[in-house]
């Protein structure tokens, strides 16, 4: 009896002083600088268009540059690695403190098949607002219950298994490297650079290895499917007009890919877009896209010279759209 | 399943809470459905591999009590002994056998029509529970063990899943009896259990997976290391694997305390050992008797000629890395420990090693361990070779934070938790928390805390790695 006293005494301490940490660390994590912390702290914008998607439009979507061509007010909050589920989530929150007309949402293969990313949802970075009923379901839909049970209801738990990620996060005093409208730039790269040049060759090689799925037979994950629908029946119970879009690529790099999943991505999407009524724009399929040398970084991110002549397009294709 | 997986925290409480629910005729029915669920948790079907070796061995243990003759007694113990060793020669070997075999015919040129590889995962933990259903059909040839008439506990004594993938190896005539008698709730076993499968977690996430990433950016790419980096790699893994499988054994033989079951010792602070001699009456304890029981002392231990024993020694430890791992590194590992074991030996050096500071010859120890710990980690020979003339390129300006990569924080983590493994170490206490039970009542309560939450803050809970050892 006196052993199982003092079993509980130091559980209940401990218990204690774990409801410390978690609040004091809750705290903190709603200034530490991430994107996903900056979508989230957005109040009170009244805008014409929001672009979501992952890092090909975080730093291929140059908003100020857009306004300088159109005039139209916008806000980028795509964020590098995020999958469909993730873009889900900051969407959600986005527009229910602000006020946007158009989404311009980017797809690709990824928005179907969110695991091609390496880390597709980083719930880590949303603990601190498990409070939140929208958030807290998302990371429900996309955790194991027995793992969710855990972050939930034991205090602290859930922040020290992701210790080291908020190590770095906590301490890190470095600023965000996005510009107000939400735009990353993107590396400068030195065209004709041997790394250019490899690099491009080995985005070949990546995209014959590693991202023809299925054996070239594109993959829908269900609850990914289930995700982007969503946010299509989202925008149509808040008026929202949703265009999708596949940015430029450089589709030089990726032949069998552009062979094999390009087209079942498009037509994927094609449909889908007859289907809702709404707007599909594949720049993919662009003279752009057919003639990317020195454009890219990569098979699929833009470069700053890339983004200079990309943006003008979208601009215009904005142009046209709003003088419809 | 892993014993650092959340998944494995919920199994634990169910089935410790569920083994005391029952009443004690049940429990080997509770225990041997759990652990069949937790082995196939890993693989499902390679159940089948076990359960077959389990129906041998159960009536092998039965016919060889039976027999009335001597020579019907050794030929039931061959059979027993040539399906278990089969089964662990046919998944771990076959492949290694072949291609050396065919390496060697190419070097005679004789070229001989290739037969297939086996394209097949090695069952985890297969040369655990062979060498330990082995020492039931041993024991009981050697009427130091009754044979178990109960099926279910026969099975249990090999799958009890504890020690069911890595150990420690159990002898028949510790373990069987246990499974037979009622065990009563004791909150002495509880809390005794708890601490050693948290110092176990300690060793494990905080020093050991902390240590991982280093050292294996470092014997993953031994050209492009030199110096300082790859010493400080070799000293990080000899540590890592301490903590790694400790860890892991200290966890299994609290998991097993909580239920009222004593497991053996399997570690026994083998880094303060003043002889590789010792080190080894320290280190994984379990294996080593096992082939002393069961090979050495059949082979003549001590008692034959000088020359027949530093053979048979050698013989002991090349078995020994054989039964690591199919590659020549393992059985370099075991040459190397098989040589100097026979060094020490032949200069007698237990006559120095109480005459001068105990210090100096744990260095030398752990010097010679961590050397042979090279051939253990390296992917290959060549590999080993390479780390070891890259280590003695020593340049001053090649000194610096940038050696740990990306690792500084997981370096200095680790650091500090090895001088914490240390100072308990020192302290002789075997789950590293009792060295604080003579402390009065409150500072002890709130040394625990202070453990619990620094192990909550520092441990590497996201990523962690598999144990070291459950690839063998």
């Amino acid at each position: 009896m006196k052993r199982l006293k003092s079993f509980l005494f130091l559980l209940v301490i401990l218990i204690v002083i774990l409801f410390i940490l978690d609040y004091f660390t809750t705290k903190k994590l709603y200034h530490v600088n991430t994107k996903q912390n900056w979508v989230l702290n957005l109040k009170n914008r009244n805008i014409d268009y929001v672009v979501v998607g992952s890092s090909k439009t975080e730093s291929g979507i140059d908003v100020k540059e857009i306004q300088n061509l159109t005039g139209l007010k916008g806000i980028n909050i795509s964020i590098s690695g995020i999958g469909i589920q993730e873009q889900y989530l900051l969407f959600s929150e986005f527009i229910q403190f602000n006020k946007t007309k158009t989404l311009l949402l980017m797809v690709d293969f990824t928005t179907l098949n969110p695991n091609e990313f390496s880390y597709p949802f980083h719930e880590y970075l949303y603990f601190h607002r498990m409070d939140n009923r929208n958030i807290n379901s998302i990371i429900y839909e996309n955790s194991s219950t027995k793992k969710y049970l855990i972050w939930k209801y034991l205090p602290f738990i859930r922040y020290a298994e992701y210790n080291s990620e908020f190590k770095q996060l906590i301490f890190n005093k470095q600023k965000l490297n996005i510009d107000s409208y939400g735009f990353l730039k993107p590396t400068e790269f030195i065209i004709n650079d041997e790394n250019h040049k490899k690099n491009v060759f080995d985005a070949k090689l990546h995209s014959i290895k590693n991202t023809i799925p299925g054996n070239g037979k594109i993959i829908i994950v269900k609850q990914a499917q289930d995700y982007f629908l969503k946010i299509l029946d989202l925008c149509s119970t808040k008026n929202i007009e949703v265009i999708l879009f596949s940015p430029a690529e450089n589709t030089n790099a990726s032949v069998k890919f552009e062979k094999k999943i390009r087209p079942q991505t498009r037509n994927y999407f094609k449909a889908i877009s007859k289907k809702r009524k709404i707007l599909y724009w594949d720049f993919t399929n662009s003279s752009f896209s057919l003639n990317p040398t020195n454009f890219t970084n990569d098979h699929v991110h833009l470069n700053p010279i890339g983004v200079k002549k990309f943006n003008p397009i979208i601009a215009d294709s904005l142009t046209r759209y709003y003088g419809k | 399943m892993l014993f650092n997986s959340i998944d494995f925290l919920y199994f634990f409480v169910i089935v410790t809470i569920a083994f005391y629910a029952l009443p004690h005729k049940f429990r080997w029915i509770l225990l041997l459905f759990a652990s069949c669920y937790f082995y196939m948790a890993f693989v499902p079907i390679y159940i089948l591999i076990l359960l077959g070796t389990i129906v041998i061995d159960y009536f092998a243990g039965i016919f060889i009590a039976k027999a009335r003759v001597l020579s019907t007694k050794k030929l039931i113990l061959i059979i027993s002994i040539i399906s278990n060793i089969g089964i662990l020669c046919l998944f771990k070997y076959y492949n290694f056998f072949l291609e050396n075999l065919i390496a060697l015919l190419e070097g005679f040129d004789l070229n001989i029509e290739k037969p297939p590889y086996l394209n097949i995962l090695l069952p985890i933990g297969l040369s655990f529970h062979t060498f330990q259903a082995l020492s039931y059909t041993i024991e009981v040839y050697r009427g130091n063990q009754k044979p178990e008439t109960h099926f279910g506990i026969y099975a249990l004594y090999v799958l009890f899943y504890p020690q069911l993938v890595a150990g420690p190896i159990e002898r028949p005539q510790n373990i069987i009896h246990q499974f037979h008698e009622e065990k009563k709730f004791d909150w002495i076993n509880i809390i005794e259990g708890l601490k050693l499968i948290f110092w176990g977690l300690f060793k494990k996430i905080v020093i050991a997976d902390r240590l991982s990433p280093f050292v294996n950016m470092v014997f993953e790419n031994p050209n492009e290391w030199q110096g300082i980096p790859i010493i400080l790699a070799i000293i990080f893994f000899s540590i890592q694997i301490y903590c790694d499988f400790s860890g892991y054994s200290d966890i299994a033989i609290g998991t097993a305390k909580t239920m009222g079951f004593d497991l053996m010792l399997n570690f026994n602070r083998p880094y303060l050992s003043k002889s590789l001699g010792e080190f080894w009456s320290k280190w994984h304890v379990s294996l080593s008797t096992w082939f002393r029981d069961y090979v050495y002392i059949s082979l003549g231990g001590n008692r034959i000629s000088r020359q027949r024993t530093y053979f048979n020694l050698l013989f002991i430890f090349i078995l020994s890395g054989l039964w690591h791992g199919s590659n020549w590194t393992f059985i370099i590992w075991g040459i190397f420990h098989g040589c100097f074991l026979i060094i020490e030996r032949i200069f007698s050096i237990e006559k120095y090693t109480n005459k001068t500071l105990p210090i100096f010859w744990f260095i030398y120890t752990f010097i010679i361990v961590s050397i042979g710990w090279v051939f253990f980690r390296a992917e290959t020979i060549s590999d080993a070779l390479i780390i070891f003339k890259n280590a003695a390129i020593l340049s001053k300006d090649k000194i610096g934070w940038y050696m740990f990569g990306n690792y500084k924080y997981e370096l200095i983590v680790g650091l500090c938790a090895i001088m914490v493994l240390v100072f308990l170490e020192v302290k002789k206490t075997n789950n590293g928390i009792d060295v604080f039970k003579n402390l009065p009542k409150f500072i002890r309560i709130f040394v625990y805390i202070l453990f619990l939450v620094l192990f909550l803050l520092f441990g590497a809970f996201h990523n962690s790695s598999e144990f070291i050892y459950f690839q063998f």
